[in-house]
């Protein structure tokens, strides 16, 4: 009994002491799994706090930035804009490499939907460890239907926003074009690139609290920053116009198998461009397609050459401002200027005796335009050419104007440097800044800037119309008239008859320019560029255009290259325009048209006096 | 006694029902009430916000088919397009035009 009694003593006190331990380690364990939620907690809510946070955020929160809506780009067409630049939306087929099941199947039904090599299909869809493989862009309707019936697993559609240009190629190099640099998308050429940032517009953006099937919640707060989307523009080349004057100058190309070549027409009065072409040219929504990326420059306002006799006008214009000469004075014609050591000679190698300033530029003399120079005196003329607008950037609103070279005329001793500009040698111009030149002449003597942009429609919905800019009078209206006149009497009696359309008062000027060494002195053999510029009607001019074609085979001179295509222009110009003739249409004159060509080659104006000595010998 | 408590306890309960109703219960009425109507708002515009939604997929939807109309429109009335479709149909550019000569007044009688 006492041993009993000791055993339950010694069992109650092995039970309490075990109570004890078990109460120990229930309290012990307690505290274990509380500190560790503890450690947890404070992870959590401390010092992980703010990337909890930033997860939470983006499972409830939906961000996204807004895309502008990029302006639009339209040709003038009556009341009608013509959209050469606008936005279209177009599916891109991709592939995630992990979701597909039967590689072989998927590759050659793809390949067969979207006119891929089944090699390269597979290739793409080898790697499972691929996040997504682009299959193609820009997918036409029916390959778009093709694939969403085929029900590949693993192959998807999202939309992709592209530029598109309906015309093709019309003024191509006018707009440029929208594409890649690597980093981002936007303007890279011509308008497109000039006015990418009001073009492009503003970015915004959304924040909205989302559900957990990641819906919008509607009632949810939501912080929005709309986009404001880009400007569009109505230029102010017409629509017709481009393409009649893109198709002149495509068949004079394909005619004399010239490099190159390029035609403006301006409106005088305003300054406004009606048709600016390149050729060659390119399809800007194609443009990857193009191997020489020099295409893509725009040579009415990238390139400056020696312009020859198109610049005498100018010449003589200055002349009759300065009162110097007007259209009976007289010179005598010797065939050849001396000066420097060199023998300055007339394009045809003749002397022509007595000849008046008219006769000048009826058979383009060059010793007439040193004359005139001559009696101008080299510091004035050099100031009226800088007043014509040569020198400097004309402003239009197109990329990477070159100002074209007047260096020759800094230093005012070097007189046979003024001698050669007189009759457009030695200075480089840009073709635009030699049809605004012809431009202020047409509009009685006042330079306008080139006008590109009619109206600018904002993203508000209001509408500016952009006002005509007058840079500077640069001769008196009773100059500009007698130019015209002038201008007038080439096309009736000189080398410019093929330029003319019957029943209209046609002026103009021909230039036949040899092309400059790159990088040495001299000039390239047989390599010529013909220019032609004028205006009509002489009395009432409404239209300037230049012509000018870079070295066209066969025959060298620009009566017959440039002329012609300057008449066609024209004749579109008066058709379109509704312009009524004002003269009575002479037969006898519309025959000349068809007179023989001038196939003889071109003669430097140029020479030393020692060379020409020796070959006199 | 009994009796005169029932009595009394019937004319309260008639007086009640026949009386004001308490302040309480019309603020109950009102919080329920007002409750209801803002639990409904919330559902209806809750529903209204996928409607808005639904509406703004058709909406984006027939402005991308209505985009690609006008480009499909503006490539058509393309010049080049045309000249192209002409070349194609063996359509030749007219060399002369031939005037018809008036005689007489403009409405003759064959």
């Amino acid at each position: 009994m006492r041993h009993a009694r000791s055993f339950g003593s010694e069992g109650g006190a092995r039970s309490a002491q075990l109570g004890v331990w078990r109460v120990s380690a229930l309290l012990l364990g307690s505290l274990c799994f509380g500190g560790i939620v503890l450690i947890k907690l404070y992870n959590l809510q401390i010092s992980d706090h703010q990337i909890y946070r930033t997860l939470a955020d983006n499972q409830h929160q939906f961000s996204q930035q807004l895309d502008p809506e990029r302006g639009q780009i339209y040709l003038g067409n009556g009341d009608d804009p013509y959209p050469l630049a606008v936005n279209q939306e177009l599916q891109m087929a991709f592939v995630v490499p992990k979701e597909v099941t039967d590689g072989n199947l998927t590759a050659n039904r793809l390949a067969s939907i979207l006119q891929l090599d089944t090699n390269e299909v597979l290739e793409k869809l080898s790697d499972p460890n691929d996040m997504y493989e682009v299959l193609k862009h820009r997918l036409t309707e029916s390959e778009v239907t093709a694939v969403r019936e085929a029900k590949l697993e693993g192959v998807y559609l999202i939309s992709e926003r592209f530029r598109r240009y309906p015309a093709g190629e019309l003024a191509a190099h006018v707009i440029g074009f929208v594409g890649s640099d690597g980093e981002r998308v936007s303007g890279r050429y011509g308008f497109e690139a000039f006015h990418e940032a009001e073009l492009h517009g503003e970015f915004g953006s959304l924040s909205q609290e989302r559900d957990s099937r990641g819906r919008w919640i509607s009632i949810a707060d939501r912080d929005l920053a709309e986009a404001k989307n880009g400007d569009s523009y109505i230029l102010s080349i017409d629509y017709t116009v481009q393409y009649e004057v893109e198709k002149v100058l495509r068949e004079t190309m394909e005619k004399h198998q010239a490099d190159s070549g390029t035609i403006i027409v301006m409106e005088p009065k305003t300054g406004r461009l009606l048709a600016l072409a390149n050729a060659p040219t390119f399809n800007p929504n194609e443009f990857n397609k193009i191997e020489d990326i020099g295409v893509f420059l725009d040579p009415a306002i990238n390139a400056s050459y020696e312009c020859g006799s198109v610049f005498k006008p100018i010449t003589m214009a200055i002349g009759i401002e300065e009162g110097k000469v007007n259209a009976a004075t007289t010179y005598v014609d010797t065939g050849v200027v001396h000066e420097a050591g060199y023998a300055i000679m007339n394009s045809d190698g003749k002397a022509n005796g007595k000849q008046t300033m008219t006769d000048v530029l009826d058979k383009s003399l060059n010793t007439g335009a040193i004359f005139v120079e001559k009696q101008v005196g080299n510091q004035t003329f050099a100031e009226y050419v800088r007043r014509f607008g040569f020198g400097t950037k004309t402003g239009i609103e197109l990329p990477a104007e070159l100002s074209g070279s007047i260096a020759n005329l800094s230093d005012a001793r070097r007189t046979i440097n003024f001698f050669t500009a007189s009759f457009g040698q030695g200075i480089a111009v840009t073709p635009i800044q030699l049809v605004n030149a012809y431009a202020a002449m047409a509009n009685g003597g006042v330079l306008m800037k080139p006008q590109l942009v009619e109206r600018v429609i904002h993203s508000d919905g209001s509408i500016e119309e952009v006002a005509p800019e007058e840079i500077r009078r640069v001769v008196s209206y009773e100059t500009a008239a007698q130019i015209g006149r002038m201008l007038r009497s080439v096309v009736v009696d000189g080398h410019g008859k093929r330029a003319d359309v019957p029943g209209y008062l046609v002026g103009g000027k021909t230039g036949t320019a040899q092309v400059a060494k790159a990088g040495s002195k001299g000039y390239e053999d047989g390599l010529t560029i013909g220019s032609f510029a004028g205006y009509a009607p002489t009395d009432s001019p409404r239209f300037a255009v230049l012509v000018k074609i870079v070295n066209p085979k066969g025959v060298q001179w620009a009566e017959s290259t440039a002329a012609p295509a300057f008449g066609k222009v024209m004749e579109k110009l008066f058709e379109r325009y509704g312009v009524e003739p004002t003269e009575e249409i002479d037969v006898k004159k519309m025959n000349l048209s068809v007179e023989k060509e001038n196939t003889e080659p071109v003669l430097p104006a140029v020479v030393p006096e020692k060379k020409d000595s020796k070959k006199k010998k | 006694m009994q009796g005169m408590a029932i009595g009394r306890n019937t004319n309260t309960t008639s007086s009640k029902v026949h009386g004001s109703i308490k302040p309480g219960v019309l603020v109950f009425i009102f919080f329920f009430l007002a409750g209801g109507i803002y639990l409904y708002s919330l559902n209806a515009s809750a529903v209204q916000g996928y409607q808005i939604r639904e509406v703004e997929t058709e909406m984006g939807k027939l402005r991308k088919e209505n985009e690609q109309l006008k480009i499909k429109e503006a490539e058509l009335k393309s010049l080049y397009y045309i000249e192209e479709s002409s070349r194609k149909s063996n359509m030749g550019e007219f060399k002369e035009v031939s005037y018809v000569v008036e005689r007489g007044p403009v409405a003759m009688r064959r």
